[in-house]
Formats: structure tokens, sequence, C-alpha cells
């Protein structure tokens, strides 16, 4: 699903965001990312969503070589991959529904199928009765949801989650990170960045941690902050 | 391009043009504002433009035959001069004609019938034959006079070209082409720069929307259609906008015209002709000002 082989990003300034970082993670896997800020967890998901390039090693996912893909390819690449932001990214101007509907208006689906894909996914996560609402009507919860359906209703093999519930108090938080959790259920490989050190404990799922862009430790059934 | 994405970036650029509705009116006003000085400037452009090439073909150039020229070969030079190409019509004036014209015209100047200066001319008419041709426009004058001179030693005395007043047409006529062609070049640059501001504000206004559509795997051309077509529809309801003014008002300026110019006897051009022209340009104009506004202003967003 994802390889990584001895990726390096120097930055124009000299500074290393990664340093011959290798991991590899398979299909099915749910992986927490954490680390300080400027540990490299935002570099490696800008390198995931093909927005930055190693300046050296390899980095494969999905079956795509990311520094051979060309920027034709880029948008087809991330259609295999949902994404999820601390800060949601929905369109203000879209409602719910239309949010969800958009990523597949994208691909060019059909009518009938968006009339049919977005409200399971909405019920999947809760949402139903809220699919006329617009983003500001809603709570960071409901949003952060929203996003979450958008990124699972082309059922995508990866779903990233960058900081997920960066925004959210710890009660929300759990409903997204439980969501999740049942989303990996069904067979989608789930990376999540995160500070949330007591999600991360009791989640028990493999934890991988980057410290000056270098992997101190990566631990299956980890904790945030086990012994290195 | 599918049906369905073509339905999706129309109706997606319709729904913008609403949401920012203020900035889509100050878009269509300024664009048609401009392109209705352009309109007025071309309808008086190219009524005078016509008006020059009217003056130019209706003025003659004299071509005064030597005396001792016989029958014969006045009718070689005639058919010579006919073959210069641009040259419309040849009439020949015989010395009789010339002095019967001339007496014409004192006559009409003084409205007398009695006796005048020219009375004891019969027997010794000092007026020389000539042809008088007519050409397509004061432009070939020059190479008509190279022609004619060409031909001097078939016959020809003299030839009067009025040249002064050719030249002074054609120098109207080119300042006229040049300054109608600033106007609409600076008209549709300084509306190129406004509407490519006002369309750099509502891109700018959504570059988080555009920024999530390329997250969420948006192909450039997905983002920049309703963007475009955006454009298009600011440009084709810009262009309207003054077409549907100056339409009714083409008659009163032609009226002005005249009347400021003290000018009679000449033709206009038709509405057909002066809208056909129009549209097209209004809508070229306009069309290319909205979408090269769009394309440059939004594809900075574009790297993500």
């Amino acid at each position: 699903m994802i390889v990584a082989e001895n990726i390096t990003k120097t930055y124009e300034n000299g500074a290393k965001g990664l340093d011959s970082v290798t991991l590899r993670i398979n299909q099915g896997e749910f992986v927490f990312v954490v680390g300080s800020s400027g540990s490299g967890k935002t570099t490696f998901v800008r390198m995931l969503l093909k927005e930055i390039e190693p300046t050296e090693g390899t980095l494969i996912v999905n079956g795509e070589n990311l520094c051979a893909l060309t920027p034709k390819q880029i948008p087809f690449y991330r259609r295999r991959m949902g994404v999820v932001f601390q800060d949601f990214r929905l369109l203000s101007n879209k409602t719910v529904y239309e949010n969800v509907a958009f990523a597949m208006q994208i691909l060019g689906a059909p009518s009938r199928d968006i009339r049919r894909n977005v409200p399971s996914v909405l019920a999947l996560v809760g949402l139903q009765r809220k699919a006329k609402a617009f983003p500001n009507q809603l709570s960071g919860g409901e949003q952060q949801r929203t996003s979450l359906a958008r990124a699972i209703v082309n059922k995508p093999p990866l779903l990233l989650a960058d900081e997920p519930t960066g925004n959210l108090d710890p009660d929300t938080a759990w409903e997204i990170v439980s969501l999740l959790d049942d989303i990996n259920g069904r067979g989608t490989t789930v990376v999540v960045a995160t500070h949330a050190k007591d999600i991360v404990d009791q989640m028990k799922k493999r934890v991988i941690t980057l410290r000056n862009g270098v992997i101190v430790r990566d631990i299956e059934k980890g904790g945030y902050s086990d012994e290195l | 391009m599918s049906f369905r994405f073509f339905i999706y970036i129309v109706s997606e650029a319709v729904r913008s043009l609403i949401k920012n509705r203020i900035m889509t009116i100050a878009s269509v006003l300024t664009l048609g504002l401009c392109l209705f000085i352009v309109s007025m400037s071309f309808m008086l452009a190219a009524n005078l433009d016509y008006m020059l090439f009217q003056m130019g073909s209706r003025m003659g150039i004299s071509v005064y035959l030597r005396a001792d020229l016989s029958e014969f070969s006045r009718h070689a030079l005639e058919s010579e001069i006919l073959a210069i190409p641009h040259v419309t019509n040849v009439e020949y004036v015989s010395a009789e004609d010339a002095l019967g014209r001339f007496r014409d015209q004192l006559s009409d100047n003084t409205s007398q019938n009695g006796p005048t200066v020219l009375d004891g001319l019969e027997n010794d008419n000092p007026l020389p034959a000539s042809f008088v041709l007519n050409i397509e426009s004061v432009n070939y004058w020059d190479f008509v006079e190279n022609e004619l001179n060409k031909l001097k030693d078939q016959g020809i005395e003299n030839v009067a070209l009025g040249k002064q007043a050719a030249n002074y047409l054609n120098t109207l006529n080119n300042v006229l082409r040049v300054v109608s062609l600033v106007i609409i070049l600076g008209l549709g640059v300084i509306s190129m720069v406004i509407i490519f501001n006002t369309i750099r504000l509502a891109v700018n206004g959504r570059k988080t929307e555009i920024n999530i559509m390329k997250y969420v795997g948006a192909t450039d051309a997905f983002i920049r259609g309703p963007f475009i077509i955006e454009g298009v529809l600011i440009g084709v309801i810009g262009a309207g906008i003054p077409l549907l003014i100056s339409y009714p008002m083409y008659d009163p300026v032609l009226s002005l015209l005249v009347r400021v110019l003290l000018v009679r006897g000449f033709e206009f051009r038709s509405h057909v002709y002066i809208f056909s022209v129009l549209i097209t340009l209004c809508l070229v104009l306009g069309i290319t000002i909205g979408v090269a506004s769009s394309i440059t202003s939004i594809r900075r967003h574009l790297k993500v």
C-alpha cells in the first residue's frame, strides 16, 4: 500500500523534513504517525498527497511511484485516496449533501449513483438529518464527519487523516476516531497523523514516531509515548 | 467533454455569478461601458472612412491631351488608360465640351444670360481636350500617376491630379484608422485590466474552494471550467449591453455626424454592415477579455 525507501526531504533553506525514512504500511492497516511539531509528520503527509516530492528515495503509494507521476496524473492519483484535514476544508457554499456529492461529481459519477451513495455514506457518519445544512450551521464534529463522508464516498483504498481531531473536543474526537476505526474495519487502510496522546494510547494500533525527520519508533499496538 | 461535465460547469458558473453578484455586475458594467465606447468609435470611424472613400472615388483626374493627337491615337490612349489597374472610368472631354462646361460654370456663377468674356473664343479655343478619370480610392493616386507618366509620349500634355486634396484625404483616412485602432486597443486593455482585477478578486475569494477541489482529485480542466464559463458569460452579457444600447442610437449618431461635418450627398454604412461587424467585435473582445482574465487569475491557484 505505502512503501517508502530512504526518503529524504531537504527544503530550500537546508532544513530536513524527513531524513532517510524507510517504512511499509500494508493494505488494511491502521497506523498513527506521531511526533512533536517539526518532527516530519506534515512533510510525510504532504508527500503522500503529492504536494511535495522527496529529494531522495522512492515513495510508492497504491502501486504508483510518486516520483514518476506527471502533474496531469496527480488528480487521478488523489482520487484513490480519501483525505481528512484538521480544518475540515468543506466548501462553504455547498450543503453537506453537495460537499459529499462533489467528490463523486469530480469522478464523473452518474447522478443515479450519487443519489444512491451519498445518503448511505451520510447515514454511516450519522449525518442523514443534516444533509441540507451548510457547513457554518454545523458543529465541529459534524463538519469533520462531513469531511470524512466526502473522503470515503468513492471507497478509496487509502484514507489519510491529518490531525483529524485537532479542532475537536475530547468526546467528539472519540466519535471521529471510532468512525475511522469502523472505516478501517471495512478494509480501508487508515493513516492518521496526530498529536492526540489519549487516543493513540487507547486505540492500541501501530504507531510510527518521528523525531527530527527520522523514524525513532515503529511499534505494533503501541502508545504515544512508549519507551524508546 | 461529457455532457454531464458541461452541465456541471455551466451550472456552477451560473451559481457563482449569482452568488458573487456584486462582482458580476461590476465586471459586466465595466466591460459594457468600454465596449460601448468602442462601438461608438467604430460607428463613427467606419462611416468617416466610408465617406472619405466616396470622396476619393468622386475626385477626377484630368489628363490633358496634346492638340495634335489624332482620333486613332486618342482611342488607343483611352484603351491604355482604361487598362491601368484601379481606374474605374474614363470620360473624354473634347476642347469644345471643355469650353462649353467652362461657360456653363461661369453662367451658373453669374446667373446672367448676356454676353460673356468667352464669346470670342469659339474660333480660338485655348482649352485642350482631356480625359477625366475616376479611380477606386485615393490610395491608388500615386500608382495611377506613375502609370500615366509612362504614357506621356503617347499624346499626354499634362496630368492634373488635385494631389494636395488627395494627400489630405489619404492622411485623414490614415489618421482616422490609427485613432480608432488606438481607441479600440486602449479600451480593450483598460477593460482587460479592470475585468482581470475583478475576476481575480472573485477567484481569490474562492482559493480555499480551489484548494479543496485539488485535494479531492479534481483535474485542472474541471476546476478551470466554471471560471472560464463565468468569463464567457461576463463577456457575452458585457458585449450585449452596448449592442442593445447602440442599435437604436445609430441613426441619431449619423444625423449628428451630418450636422457636425456639414456634409451632404454621402451614403452611410447600413445597420446590417455596422452591426454585423460590431456584434463580432464586441463578442470577440468581450469573451476574450473575460476568458483571459479568468484563466490568468486562476492559474496560480492550480499549483497545489
